[in-house]
């Protein structure tokens, strides 16, 4: 009788002892600390990274995250190639010339499947399409704004000559509504918005109408970065692609976390600019942050080798 | 029907707390009107429930069976239309390219150099066609055609034209055949489209045609109304889970609005059919039922809320519930007047019963009924009136034997028999009402019967008379036979001897006074009337004949008792003035007698004999004081007990000439069967001191404490052996009884030579 009390006592005491073992295994291991650069202010084309992080996603993985924000005159990529960042948000342009520079930048999801970039213009000013621009006034803030125009134009067959450039700020939205401008340009995201929420109805023109641009919002990580820590990557990864799920199935909710990051805009705002981003960044073709290969070889274009081809869906492929 | 009878009921109580008290018990549970009712009520309930709930089950099973079959109607016919509406785009393509001449142009764009006279005018050309073909169809947004090589060298929309769609699967799989891409966004339009695309060619592919379609036509046929009732709806969610088409409500945007079900989880995910009933995106508890439509890879929904859907069984199963409270209701009226109609009866029943069991033998039921109930409450009354009589016969015997028992307590009280045979004599006839009462003794010395005491009209009669025991008449009858005798017609007896005055009397009864097989007497009773006694008053007679008989006997040995004990007190007396008096006044007599011869020869010795005289007639008197006392116990508690221990030592003193010194400390009194005691002990060791001890000097000391009083008497005389002489012989078992009987202790000390010494003490109770 006291031998079979003693021995379930200690198969007892194993079972507590292997449980606490487990649990202090996963538990006690600390998490990875892993920064976040992004490309621009916190604004919503960020905001499943936000909602990831306020969702718990990130601490579900054992991923304790800093989100660097960015603004004008950050190249956030180079952070992210200097170790300064684990991770860094890019446009497809910037990245495509850094896979052409041989960097060791290779892109693991994207969060836009449509370019949120737009031309827009005052809906009352009748400019709809690229061909009413001629003769316009289109306000240039710098060279990649100059770029996305004069290809939505050439696409549009027409000249860019034929348009009005007009150097202005950033934020110097005033201009359109004052008409000194006739078209603004941006992220669907935001500058429409904030003309909308000003009380102005806009017409958006999506350069992706017009051939231009592909994916949007690229998530960057180095090379150095996959070798030495793959499995964080791939549980960084799942929880972003979680946080953008849930902003997309979420708006409200995550329009009222995006407002805690960029707390000098409304939560009307936030939430038109989410909404704004749910048909980019959700398309019935593909999964949420999904890259199909086909269309990355065209859209990296001679930057493109198969040795190096400056983004992997290894870690995607990994979501449910 | 039974009733309390009128007059009886006149006689109920009205006290509203009875009228509560029977209200209550008619809803008690275990009354029959209570579990009749509640059986009613509890069949019908069941009933009403089981019925309900077949109905329930049965209703919603066939309810929802039909609502699934329904939504199911719905949603094949809106399938089979966005069926029809992605044929007719198909179709339309293929009318677009229709024509030989169609053909030529986009062989002529792709083989001429662009911006050739030729290229432009193919490019015109077709560009015309398909702009007129577009708006004569109005199902394409716009119109466009990809070379093999997925560039756009013509579309109905500006500036597409040189865009390469070589990526997008609707060129990929238009290269193959007939394809439609699912639904997406437009961001041009803001809306939901699909793209469809087909080959251009037959033997050779010449390119892609592809037109973008608007999904308005689908929200059209969607929320076209099929008859599902205000809640139901049917729409289209895409392969992640976005709303397609509108919503019936209005904060449901498309394309904002994810739809996450049991239904779009199983269609969506699982690309499944079927039906259920779980959760809308709208929060509603809904029945659905879902497709899948492989071609477009969408999810068609249909649903009807479930509060609609089963409206018509809730109404139902709330008519089927008013139906059956309403048959409750009239099941506890039947109850009510079915149990009125059986347990009233037997409720008044109860009441009778319970009135005649509170005492009230009065009580009857009415029988008003032939039934059942009516010959229970028949057989009740038969009953009642049975112990009616059974409790009023009990009554009186019970009666009777208290009066018996007064009488013949007080009989055995009395002790005197001028006393005791009239009083029996007049508490006979008082209590038991009885005409005359005879006590009739037979003489101790002549053996003749002698009327000693009589009630009735014996009293102011002629004097009592006498009669020889051998004489006639029913006493000398009784006396000689040693019988009781009852005549209740006398007149008709030939043995009754009337006896003047006592001419009315009618019956008699005669029983004998004896003890054992000794004859004292005959107890006569007489009546006016005819038949006036029974059994029970032979009983009672005789039972207080028997008492008479020892209280007789009592007092007659009671009074001899009294001569004996008169003669045996006499006797005392003379013995105690001979043993104690007497011979002191004598030996005092004796010296008064040669006191003056002696005082004139030697008067010292003269002085010394006249002290001892003194001494003589000093005890003399002091024994007589104490022959006094005797005679009159009451003096021992009256006088104190120090008082009383001085005269029995003076007396004492008188007789033996010794010094007997008493010694009182403190003062108090004693109870009265203590001082008795005390006294009693004392006088018992006197004596013994007197007779046995021959002392010269005795000490007796009463001390009296705050927790007791003690006696001593001791002396200093021969003493004994306590273990050789008899206490007995010496009256100290007696005494230490005498003192222990009432919780004082007694001790008795002596020693050959050494004296004597008697100690009680009795403890002051608290």
């Amino acid at each position: 009788m006291s031998g079979r009390f003693s021995m379930i006592s200690i198969l007892v005491l194993a079972i507590m002892s292997m449980s606490l073992l487990v649990n202090c295994s996963s538990s006690d291991e600390e998490p990875d600390e892993v920064t976040l650069q992004i490309n621009w202010v916190h604004e919503a084309e960020f905001v499943g990274y936000y909602v990831a992080d306020a969702k718990g996603f990130y601490d579900d993985e054992n991923i304790n995250i800093t989100i660097a924000e960015g603004g004008p005159g950050i190249q956030a990529r180079l952070y992210m190639l200097d170790g300064s960042a684990d991770f860094a948000i890019a446009a497809v342009s910037e990245h495509r010339d850094l896979v052409a520079a041989g960097e060791p930048a290779v892109a693991v999801m994207t969060a836009f499947q449509i370019p949120p970039l737009v031309m827009f213009s005052l809906t009352d000013s009748g400019i709809r399409e690229p061909k009413d621009m001629v003769g316009k006034r289109v306000g240039i803030k710098n060279n990649y704004w100059r770029d996305v125009a004069h290809e939505m134009l050439t696409n549009a067959g027409i000249d860019p000559s034929e348009i009005v450039e007009v150097e202005v700020e950033v934020g110097a939205q005033e201009l359109l509504y004052s008409r000194e401008v006739d078209v603004w340009m941006g992220f669907a995201t935001s500058e429409p918005i904030e003309a909308q929420v000003q009380g102005y109805e806009v017409t958006n023109i999506y350069a992706a109408d017009y051939g231009v641009g592909g994916y949007e919002g690229l998530l960057l990580v180095n090379q150095a970065t996959i070798d030495q820590n793959p499995d964080m990557i791939g549980r960084f990864v799942r929880a972003c692609q979680k946080g953008w799920q849930y902003a997309v199935e979420h708006s409200d909710e995550a329009a009222e976390i995006l407002a805690l990051w960029q707390p000098d805009k409304s939560v009307e705002f936030q939430q038109l600019a989410v909404r704004a981003a749910i048909p980019l960044v959700d398309t019935p073709q593909a999964l949420i942050g999904w890259i199909d290969a086909d269309r990355w070889k065209q859209l990296m274009g001679d930057a493109y080798s198969e040795s190096m081809p400056g983004y992997t869906m290894e870690y995607m492929e990994s979501v449910e | 029907m039974i009733t309390i009878s009128e007059d009886k009921q006149a006689n109920l109580p009205q006290d509203p707390s009875i009228k509560r008290e029977r209200s209550n018990r008619l809803l008690r549970i275990g009354t029959i009107r209570t579990r009749i009712l509640i059986t009613f009520v509890l069949l019908v309930v069941i009933a009403a429930v089981a019925i309900s709930m077949v109905t329930v089950v049965l209703g919603t099973r066939d309810a929802r069976n039909r609502v699934v079959d329904q939504l199911e109607s719905v949603a094949t016919l809106k399938q089979s239309e966005i069926q029809t509406w992605v044929d007719g785009l198909q179709i339309n393509l293929d009318i677009v390219l229709s024509g030989q001449q169609v053909f030529d142009q986009i062989n002529t764009l792709n083989e001429e150099p662009a911006g050739s006279d030729a290229f432009r005018d193919a490019h015109d050309a077709l560009q015309t066609h398909f702009n007129w073909t577009a708006e004569q169809m109005g199902l394409f947004e716009e119109l466009f055609l990809m070379d093999t090589e997925g560039r756009v060298i013509l579309s109905t929309r500006a500036g597409q034209e040189g865009e390469k769609h070589n990526i997008y699967d609707y060129y990929k799989e238009g290269l193959k055949g007939h394809y439609i891409q699912q639904p997406s966004h437009s961001l041009s339009s803001g809306g939901m489209i699909v793209v469809v695309s087909q080959p251009v060619g037959d033997d050779e592919t010449l390119g892609v045609l592809a037109g973008r379609a608007s999904l308005e036509s689908l929200n059209e046929i969607m929320i076209e109304r099929t008859g599902l009732g205000d809640t139901g709806e049917t729409y289209l969610v895409g392969s992640n889970y976005r709303l397609l088409t509108k919503s019936r409500f209005e904060e449901y945007l498309v394309p904002e609005t994810y739809v996450r079900s049991d239904g779009t989880d199983a269609t969506v995910e699982n690309h499944e059919n079927g039906s259920g009933r779980y959760t809308s995106y709208s929060g509603a508890s809904v029945f659905g039922v879902y497709h899948w439509l492989p071609e477009l890879q969408v999810a068609l929904i249909a649903e009807q809320e479930e509060s609609e859907a089963l409206h018509a069984t809730y109404m139902a199963l709330i008519v089927i519930v008013c139906v059956a409270l309403v048959a409750v209701v009239i099941a506890a009226l039947a109850s009510v007047f079915l149990t009125r109609s059986i347990a009233a009866p037997l409720a008044d029943l109860a009441d009778t019963a319970t009135a005649i069991a509170a005492g009230d033998l009065e009580r009857i039921a009415k029988v008003e009924r032939r039934d059942e109930v009516g010959t229970v409450a028949q057989a009740f009354n038969t009953m009642t009136h049975q112990l009616r009589g059974s409790v009023k016969s009990l009554e009186q015997r019970t009666e009777q034997l208290r009066t018996i028992n007064e009488v013949g307590r007080s009989i055995s009280s009395i002790l005197n028999l001028d006393e005791l045979l009239p009083f029996v004599a007049n508490s006979l006839r008082e209590t038991f009402k009885y005409h005359n009462v005879g006590i009739i003794l037979i003489d101790q010395d002549s053996s003749a019967l002698v009327l000693k005491a009589s009630a009735g009209t014996y009293e102011g009669g002629p004097d009592i008379g006498t009669a020889a025991l051998e004489s006639e008449g029913i006493a000398s009858m009784v006396a000689q036979q040693g019988e009781s005798l009852l005549i209740n017609d006398i007149l008709g007896d030939p043995i009754y001897c009337c006896i003047e005055g006592l001419g009315d009397t009618r019956s008699e009864l005669a029983v004998p006074i004896q003890i054992g097989d000794r004859m004292l007497g005959v107890l006569d009773i007489e009546s006016d009337r005819i038949n006036a006694f029974d059994e029970l008053d032979l009983f009672t007679t005789q039972t207080l004949a028997d008492q008479l008989a020892i209280a007789i006997e009592n007092a007659r040995l009671y009074e001899h008792a009294q001569e004996l004990a008169t003669v045996e007190e006499r006797q005392r007396l003379a013995r105690d003035l001979h043993d104690a008096v007497t011979q002191t006044l004598f030996s005092a007599s004796l010296i008064a007698e040669v006191l003056p011869r002696l005082w004139e020869k030697n008067p010292e010795e003269g002085k010394k004999r006249l002290e001892e005289l003194r001494r003589s007639t000093r005890g003399a008197l002091a024994e007589m004081r104490m022959l006094l006392l005797e005679l009159r116990p009451a003096a021992l508690t009256e006088a104190n007990l120090s008082e009383l221990l001085k005269q029995m030592t003076d007396a004492a003193i008188g007789k033996l000439g010794i010094p007997f010194n008493l010694s009182v400390e403190g003062q108090g009194t004693l109870p009265t069967d203590v001082q008795i005691t005390f006294y009693r002990v004392a006088q018992e060791a006197l004596n013994n001191i007197q007779k046995h001890a021959s002392a010269n000097e005795v000490e007796i000391t009463l001390r009296y404490q705050p927790e007791s009083v003690t006696l001593i008497i001791s002396d200093n005389g021969i003493g004994f052996d306590p273990n050789s002489v008899s206490a007995e012989h010496l009256g100290l078992s007696i005494m230490c009884e005498r003192a222990e009987a009432i919780g004082t202790e007694c001790k008795v000390e002596s020693e050959i030579g050494q004296g004597t010494r008697i100690t009680v003490m009795w403890q002051v109770l608290v």
